[in-house]
Order: structure tokens, then C-alpha cells, then sequence
């Protein structure tokens, strides 16, 4: 079993739930002025993926970071 | 891997795109834009939907009028081979104007060295610019490929100081950016700098949409928007008409919602419920034509109308080409339509996949009807359009992306999606025999899970055609049939497709020549209705083939004759279409040369065998190249014109060399009888042949070899071989009996037994007269004449020895002409140039061709001097005129 590292992402623009299929297997929590965008990715190549979804979107990335799982 | 001709290439990747509705001059931009001229890279680096295309293609058409020649290519994901990406950029290069003739691209360009032996060539070629020129790489951000970014660099590194690159992208490219501006050989524009200022926002506004709104309001819309445009043109489109302006604005202000998404809701919600529904419809689209959004949206009215409407309201609708024929949208947009459509009506998209893949399939565009197959889901579907027209996607450059698509999907999927499994049986099927093979026998078992029934059985019949398939492609006899057989009992009725190509390869599998099995015309008759009725142009033509094979070997030469002009008409029916031939037209004409000749139409049997030759060269088609060449020999020694023969039979056996050693064996074999056809044969010769033929070893060659026993006086063997050939035939309808008749009756008359001579001489006769066998006699020479002139008196088939005896006359008087018309084209014309030849024949200038045909009119124009030169003519009316003597056009 591969190790799996949870990130947690953050754009600038807030989404709506039509987003989430897109996004998933990511969770969307929309904060007052930021989304998060939460999930474990396998690897690199999975995380890029992500990034460069948001990129062609056009929105805009504020942080990526790893979260600690309890 | 592949060699992209000319001909295949996109015109759609050159196309400038038109300045869109209330488009903003943006000077200062322009002038940075202009700072190109000093630098060797410009870098447009910016988010999607910023304004980058549109603000350079306005600086292009700028640039033009001071004399700057431009290259533009619009990249995509499959640029992502350096082969193919060179090659596109040395088309854009030449659309610009600029055509480097030295530089060629070799197939499986891979490694270092080579790309900078290529680049090298390229920037060589690049010195003999003569001006400034400026190459436009669009959308660059879908290059990961590292041979090609290797490439671009070596280019701005080495080009020559009028060459420059500009490079529009999303994401800056992975270049050494920070050492070319270091050395001054990069200018940027970024997104600070596309931003729409307040003053530009209120003139866009104003241009797209009419409006005039407050300062206030324009300068929160401005700050909103964060003058990215795309939200800018979103909320024109929501503003317009709209009584209360800043209530909007300040609502819009006020949510903190991604702004196009907001945007987008607010405009859909204003339009007309069909036309949202027409949007969200038709945003699984890649390219939109209005017939096609009509088919998958299912709408009353005319699909181009609204596509018009939609481009004239500034809803996002790029045109791909000068005529408006397809569109696309402007993927932010068309992405987000398809969340909502997801969203709010939830599998709906595989349906308008589908229907889109129908359509496409039914307008002959094979592989974007299997592109649209595979995003529908459904793998049925996607194994039907590979079963059903896997000759032409294999036949076809641009498929190669969409079938390595199902070439890389794991084999454990394969378990779960049998039929996924068994389409990418057949695209292996071609070429990958062993890995074929494997994948039927996995998806086979995989069977075993799912429950006895309809279901199941459709699956088992799929697997047994796909290796009916791969076996004929082997040259393995009895397994082809056996598959095909199962095939066909376990495949339901509906699988029209399927079954015709399944029944094609059972009958054209190479059944014994010498004794023809009765059971395989039923089956070829049957493939080819079938196919008809399926609407497989492609398949009926080479089940016809098939069929017209089959009634050769049984002698049936009237029927034949029918079966081959019934293909022709489906053949000229599908280029009157679709504007290019059927490559299987080049064997029906091989077959037409074959029973035209044996009726002793010399003449019309060498215009045959030439307009079967010149397709074969132009298909690339060896195998009937081979054949259309050892009937063309033979007719042109019937003809008495054996030097020209020779040379001919020369470049047959030269090809088959190149097909297999049994094309090779049939060629000595084709070469050796008609030698004995001639007049006054050369013996060396002939020993020559004999001893080729015996390097390849001899098959099916007692009646060559009773003639040439003959040759040698040596009549009673002759006549013990050939007695056994007929009593293998066994009565057996078969295309030789005729001939072992004929030659039992000259070794009769050799021994001086002039009543067994005449007996054999009656039954070859009354054989012969219904099938109208001229050559097999007159070929014989003058001892059969005088056999003839003998049985004249008996009245036997009185009115068909006439004729032959009147052949014979007429062969010793026709002297040919001198060879002129020798090789009638030294090179072939290649497939776009039968095209725009197909063209030149009708009522449409050369730049209507080059709308018809999606390309440029240099394009066209230099096709047409190709043609020319190949033709040796000057001037349309004389091309179109040789083309027809040479057989190229279809009345």
C-alpha cells in the first residue's frame, strides 16, 4: 500500500457544490473569502493534477501544505 | 512511428483567429508587443482568459501592414511528439511565407543528437530569411514534452537575429527564462499587464454590449473583475438590457463567488430557455458545426442560426475557419457549462456524447466519432465503431492518438470493460498480432463472470470476429474460417457491421485457386449486401473484390464483370461524397483487366490495369500494385507490344519483392505465360524463367508447365499432366478447365491425333462461347488457328470460332504504337492531390478549393502545380483532359 499524503489547497475564489464532482476524490469547504480544497493524493503527478486544474480555470492559488493526520 | 505528409495536416492549427465583437485597441500593449523585433523570445504569460490570442493576433494583423512576415500555430495536446511538433511548425513557417525546403524531419525522430542535427538544418534554412519574421507558438502550456522544449530552446538560442519567437502561454514555460533575461534575449507581458484598466473596461464595455455605466460602477466592476477580461465580456453579456445597472453591479461586488461562475449563472439564467439549453448541450463538443448541434441537442430549428447568434451576442463562440462553419468555445466557458450540466442534470452527458458519435460516424469522420465514443462510456459503443471501421481508422494519421488511448488503458480494466477489451483487439489486431491475441484470450475468460445469455453471446461473437480478423491477417486459412464461422452463428442480427466484415474476410480468405469452393459466393453476396445496408462503403468494396475473385477462379466471367461494376458505382458514389477514392477501387480495376482481356478488349484491359496501377501507387497498395502490373503485361503482349511487357514484368517482380515470395512466384509464373504468348518467344529467355520460378518453388503451375512441355515437344507428358488436373477438378466449375481443354487439344495434334484434338477442341469450345473465352484460344497462336480453321466445318459454336478467327487476324495486323504513354506517370499523384484533381474538374476558382478543402490558396496552388508538372501539362482545362485519358477522374 502506497503511503498517501493528505494537502490541503487553497484558492482564492469561493465554489459551489457543482465543483465537487470535478474535484473529487478533494473535498471542497468554503471559507468567507477562500476555498479549501482537502484530499490524499498517491503522488506528485496526482497533486499536479489538481494544480493544474486550477490553473486552467483561471483561479487563483493562494497555498498548498501538507496537513498532519491526527 | 509516423510521417506526417502535408497533405494530413490541420488547417485549422494556421488559423488566425478574427478580432472578436467590441474589441479594445490597447496601443501601449501593441508597442510592447513591437519590442519583439529587438528580442529573440517574447513571453505572453498569463491566466486563461486574459486577453493574450486576441491581443496578439491584433498585433499580427498590425504588424503585416509593416511588412513582418508571421507564422502562427495554435498547439495541442498531441504536439506532444517532436516529429509531429516540427513538422507543424515548418507548415506554419510556410503558411508565413517561409518554406525551408532543406530541412527534413526523419520518422521515429528521438535523442539529443538527432533534434539538434534537425534544428541545425532548420536554423541553416532559417539564414535565408529576408525579412523579419515572428513565430507564434499559441497555448504552449500543453507542451510537456521535454524533446520539445529542448528544441524551442535550441532555437532561440541559435536562431538568426531576424527569426523571433513568441510564445503565448499559461504557465511560464519550463525554458531558462531567468538566463535569457539576464542576456536581454526576453520581453514579457504578463497579467499585470493585460489587465484591463477602468478606462479600457468602460470602452469594452461600451463596444461589446452598448453600455455606459457610471464611473462608480465601472470601477467596481473593474476591481471586482480584477480587469481580467473574460469576466469583463461575462458581465456585458449579463448587463445587457438590464434595467438597473448598479444594483447589479453591487450585488455582483458584494459576492464573493468565483467570478465567472457567478457571471455565468446570471447570463444562462437570461437567455431563452433553448438557448441555455443549446449551451449547456452542445458544451461537450470540441468543435461545433451546425448541423451537428442540431443532432445532439435535438433542437427544431437551424443549428447554424443560433450558432451565428450566439457568436454575434459575444457568448464565447470562436470561429475555426473563414466560412463559419465550425466553431468551438472558449474552454473557461464551455468547461463550466459542463459542470452545470453535470450538476443539474446528471448523466445526460454520456447520451450527447453519443449522439455526436453517431453523427460524426454517419459524416464519415471516424476518428472524432470514436473520440466522442470513448467520453460517452460506453464501451459497446466504442467496440462497435472500431469493429465496424477499423480499416479506415488504421488507415488514418490523425486516429493515432485516439487509439493509443485504448491501446494504454491496464490490462485489469480489460477484465472489467470486455468491451473496451475487444476494441483494442481489433486497432492490435493490424499490427500487435501476438498481443491481440493475448487480449481475446483475457477477455474470454473474463466471460466467465457474466451469466449465460443474450449479453454474453453478442460478446463471444465480437471476440470470435476480432480473430477471424487476426488470423486472416496471419495467412492462417483454417483458423480464419473456423473463427468466422463461429462468428457468424453467434452474432445477433443487429451487428450488421460485424457481420458483413466477418463474412468479407471468411470469403476473401485465399481459397485454392485451382478448385473453387462453391460455398464462398453465397457468403461474399451476403457481406456485401450487408455492408451496403450497414452503409460501409469500404467494406462492400472489398467484399465485391472478394466476390468478383471468387467468380474468376470459377469462370463465371460475366458475372464478374457485373459484381466489378457494381463496386465502381459504390466507389464513385463514396468520392462524389467525400471527395477522395475508395482505396479498394485499385483491385476492382485489377479484375476488370483480367476479364476485359480474356475477352479480347486488349485496349479497354490496359486502361484498366493503368487506373488500377495509378491508385495502387498512390494507396501505397503493393499487393495490387503487383497484379495491376502482371495484367497490364500480359495485355501488352497480346497486343504485341513485348518490349514494353517486359519492363513492365520487370517492375512487377521488383514490387513483389517487396509483398512476399508467393507474389513473387505468381509474377515469374504471370511472366512465363505470357512469353509463351508471344509470337516468336525468346528460348533463352523462357530457360531463364523456369529457373526463377523453381528458386521459389511451384504451386499451382500444371497448366504452365503442360505449356511449356509443349513448348519443349514434349505432347504426351503435357497431356498426362494435364488429364490429371482435370481429374483433380473433378467437374468443378473452375476458371482453367477452358484452358487444359485448349491445350489437350494442341498436344492431340501435336502426336499428329486429330480426333482426340478435335474432341477436346468441342468441349473447350462449348466451355468457352457462353463466357465469351477469346484469349485462352487466340493466345495459343497458330496452331490453334489452324485447329479452328479445321472445325469450322464441323459447326461447332459456329459464330464463336468466327469470332476467334477473326481475333487472330486482327492481332497480326495491330502493330502498336511507339511507347510514349510508356509509364503514363513517372511519379504518382498523391491523395490531396487527387483532391484538388477531382476539383480542378468542376465549376469551383482555386480559392473556393481552398475554402472546400480547408487550407490555404498557396496550399492549393502548389498542389496544382504539382499536378501539372506530373501530368505534363500546363493550364486546368489540359490537366483535367489527360486526367481522363489517364483514367484518374470518374465522369
Amino acid at each position: 500500500m502506497a503511503k498517501q499524503t493528505t494537502y490541503e489547497i487553497r484558492v482564492r475564489e469561493l465554489l459551489d457544490e457543482k465543483w465537487t464532482d470535478y474535484f473529487l476524490p478533494f473535498t471542497l469547504t468554503c471559507g468567507e473569502e477562500d476555498t479549501r480544497i482537502t484530499g490524499a493524493v498517491h503522488d506528485q503527478a496526482e497533486l499536479f493534477g489538481i494544480l493544474l486544474k486550477i490553473r486552467d480555470h483561471g483561479l487563483q492559488l493562494i497555498s498548498v501544505n501538507p496537513v498532519k493526520r491526527l | 512511428m509516423y510521417n506526417y505528409p502535408v497533405e494530413n495536416l490541420l488547417p485549422t492549427k494556421f488559423f488566425l483567429p478574427p478580432a472578436p465583437t467590441g474589441f479594445v485597441a490597447r496601443p501601449h500593449l501593441i508597442d510592447d508587443l513591437d519590442q519583439a523585433l529587438k528580442h529573440r523570445l517574447t513571453l505572453v504569460s498569463a491566466p486563461a482568459g486574459a486577453g493574450k490570442t486576441t491581443l496578439v493576433s491584433s498585433w499580427v494583423q498590425k504588424s503585416r501592414e509593416k511588412g513582418v512576415a508571421f507564422g502562427w500555430l495554435s498547439l495541442d495536446d498531441s504536439d506532444n511528439d517532436l516529429e509531429r511538433f516540427l513538422e507543424y511548425m515548418l507548415a506554419s513557417l510556410e503558411e508565413g511565407g517561409l518554406t525551408l525546403e532543406s530541412v527534413a524531419i526523419p520518422a521515429g525522430l528521438t535523442g539529443d543528437s538527432q533534434m539538434k542535427s534537425v534544428m541545425a538544418d532548420f536554423i541553416r534554412g532559417l539564414m535565408g530569411l529576408k525579412r523579419e519574421m515572428i513565430l507564434i507558438l499559441d497555448d504552449y502550456h500543453l507542451i510537456q514534452n521535454k524533446e520539445v522544449h529542448c528544441a524551442v530552446e535550441y532555437l532561440v538560442e541559435h536562431a538568426p537575429p531576424c527569426f523571433h519567437l513568441a510564445i503565448l502561454t499559461r504557465s511560464d514555460p519550463p525554458l531558462r527564462l531567468a538566463r535569457m533575461r539576464v542576456s536581454g534575449y526576453l520581453t514579457e507581458l504578463r497579467m499585470d499587464n493585460l489587465r484591463f484598466s477602468v478606462l479600457e473596461a468602460g470602452e469594452f464595455l461600451e463596444k461589446a454590449a452598448g453600455l455606459q455605466l457610471t464611473q462608480t460602477d465601472l470601477t467596481t466592476l473593474t476591481e471586482r473583475t480584477e480587469g481580467w477580461v473574460a469576466g469583463l465580456q461575462m458581465a456585458a453579456i449579463s448587463l445587457r438590457g438590464r434595467e438597473d445597472a448598479a444594483a447589479f453591479v453591487a450585488a455582483f461586488a458584494g459576492s464573493h463567488r468565483f467570478v465567472f461562475d457567478y457571471l455565468l449563472e446570471q447570463v444562462l439564467s437570461r437567455q431563452a430557455g433553448e438557448v441555455s439549453e443549446f449551451l449547456l448541450k452542445t458544451s461537450v463538443l470540441e468543435r461545433l458545426s451546425g448541423p451537428l448541434c442540431k443532432a445532439v441537442t435535438g433542437m427544431e430549428g437551424s443549428g447554424a442560426d443560433m450558432l451565428d447568434a450566439l457568436e454575434k451576442a459575444n457568448l464565447f463562440l470562436v470561429p475555426l475557419d473563414d466560412e463559419r462553419r465550425w466553431y468551438r468555445y472558449h474552454h473557461l466557458f464551455s468547461d463550466l457549462l459542463r459542470l452545470m450540466l453535470e450538476h443539474n442534470f446528471p448523466g445526460v452527458t454520456a447520451e450527447l456524447h453519443k449522439r455526436a458519435c453517431r453523427w460524426y460516424e454517419s459524416h464519415e469522420m471516424m476518428v472524432e466519432a470514436l473520440h466522442h465514443a470513448l467520453s460517452s462510456g460506453d464501451m459497446q459503443l466504442v467496440a462497435q465503431i472500431v469493429s465496424a471501421n477499423v480499416l479506415v481508422l488504421v488507415e488514418n494519421d490523425e486516429a493515432v492518438p485516439t487509439l493509443q488511448k485504448i491501446d494504454s488503458v491496464p490490462e485489469s480494466e480489460m477484465i472489467t470493460l470486455p468491451w473496451l477489451g475487444i476494441a483494442r483487439a481489433w486497432v492490435m489486431g493490424a499490427g500487435q498480432l501476438q498481443k491481440s491475441r493475448q487480449v481475446l484470450d483475457a477477455v474470454e475468460k473474463s466471460l466467465e463472470s457474466i451469466p449465460e445469455g443474450v449479453e454474453r453471446q453478442r460478446l463471444a461473437g465480437h471476440i470470435a470476429a476480432a480473430r477471424a480478423f487476426v488470423f486472416s491477417v496471419m495467412g492462417d486459412k483454417e483458423n480464419t474460417i473456423a473463427q468466422a464461422r463461429l462468428a457468424n452463428e453467434l452474432l445477433p442480427a443487429d451487428e450488421i457491421a460485424v457481420r458483413a466484415m466477418t463474412l468479407t474476410i471468411w470469403g476473401d480468405m485465399r481459397s485454392d485457386d485451382r478448385r473453387h469452393d462453391p460455398a464462398t459466393m453465397p457468403i461474399l453476396e451476403q457481406a456485401m449486401a450487408l455492408a451496403l445496408k450497414a452503409k460501409k462503403p469500404h467494406v462492400a468494396m472489398i467484399a465485391a473484390a472478394a466476390l468478383a475473385s471468387a467468380n474468376l477462379h470459377a469462370g463465371n466471367l460475366g458475372e464478374l464483370h457485373r459484381v466489378c461494376l457494381e463496386a465502381l458505382a459504390i466507389g464513385d458514389e463514396y468520392q462524389k461524397r467525400y471527395q477522395r477514392p475508395l482505396s479498394a477501387s485499385a483491385n476492382v480495376y485489377s479484375l476488370l483487366a483480367r476479364v476485359l482481356a480474356e475477352w479480347g478488349e486488349n485496349e479497354q484491359a490496359i486502361q484498366y490495369a493503368r487506373k488500377g496501377l495509378l491508385l495502387s501507387e498512390s494507396w501505397g497498395q503493393l499487393d495490387s500494385e503487383v497484379m495491376c502490373l502482371n495484367y497490364l503485361g500480359r495485355a501488352l503482349v497480346f497486343g504485341n507490344d513485348n518490349e514494353q511487357a517486359r519492363q513492365v514484368f520487370q517492375r512487377a517482380l521488383a514490387t513483389a519483392e517487396n509483398v512476399s515470395p508467393w507474389y513473387c512466384e505468381m509474377t515469374i509464373a504471370y511472366t512465363l505465360d505470357s512469353l509463351l504468348d508471344s509470337d516468336n518467344p525468346d528460348a533463352k529467355e523462357i530457360i531463364r524463367q523456369k529457373r526463377l520460378l523453381k528458386q521459389y518453388g511451384v504451386r499451382n503451375a500444371n497448366i504452365l508447365a503442360s505449356r511449356l512441355l509443349l513448348w519443349e515437344n514434349q505432347p504426351e507428358q503435357a497431356i498426362e499432366l494435364l488429364e490429371k488436373e482435370l481429374a483433380y477438378l473433378q467437374g468443378q466449375p473452375s476458371f482453367d478447365i477452358v484452358r487444359i481443354h485448349c491445350l489437350l487439344a494442341l498436344a492431340h495434334q501435336a502426336r499428329g491425333n486429330l480426333k482426340p484434338a478435335i474432341d477436346s477442341l468441342r468441349q473447350a469450345l462449348v466451355l468457352a462461347e457462353p463466357e465469351n473465352r477469346v484469349a485462352s484460344f487466340v493466345r495459343e497462336g497458330e496452331a490453334m488457328e489452324r485447329l479452328l480453321r479445321l472445325v469450322r466445318v464441323k459447326l461447332i459454336t459456329p459464330e464463336f470460332v468466327k469470332k476467334l478467327l477473326a481475333t487472330f487476324r486482327s492481332r497480326k495486323k495491330y502493330i502498336p504504337e511507339p511507347s510514349h504513354t510508356a509509364e503514363a506517370l513517372v511519379e504518382p499523384l498523391s491523395q490531396r492531390e487527387l483532391e484538388v484533381l477531382g476539383h480542378l474538374n468542376g465549376p469551383l476558382s482555386t480559392p473556393e478549393i481552398s475554402e472546400q478543402l480547408m487550407v490555404s490558396a498557396n496550399t492549393v496552388r502548389t498542389h496544382i502545380k504539382s499536378i501539372y508538372s506530373k501530368l505534363g501539362v500546363h493550364g486546368r482545362s489540359k490537366a483535367v483532359q489527360q486526367a481522363r485519358e489517364l483514367g484518374l477522374l470518374v465522369q
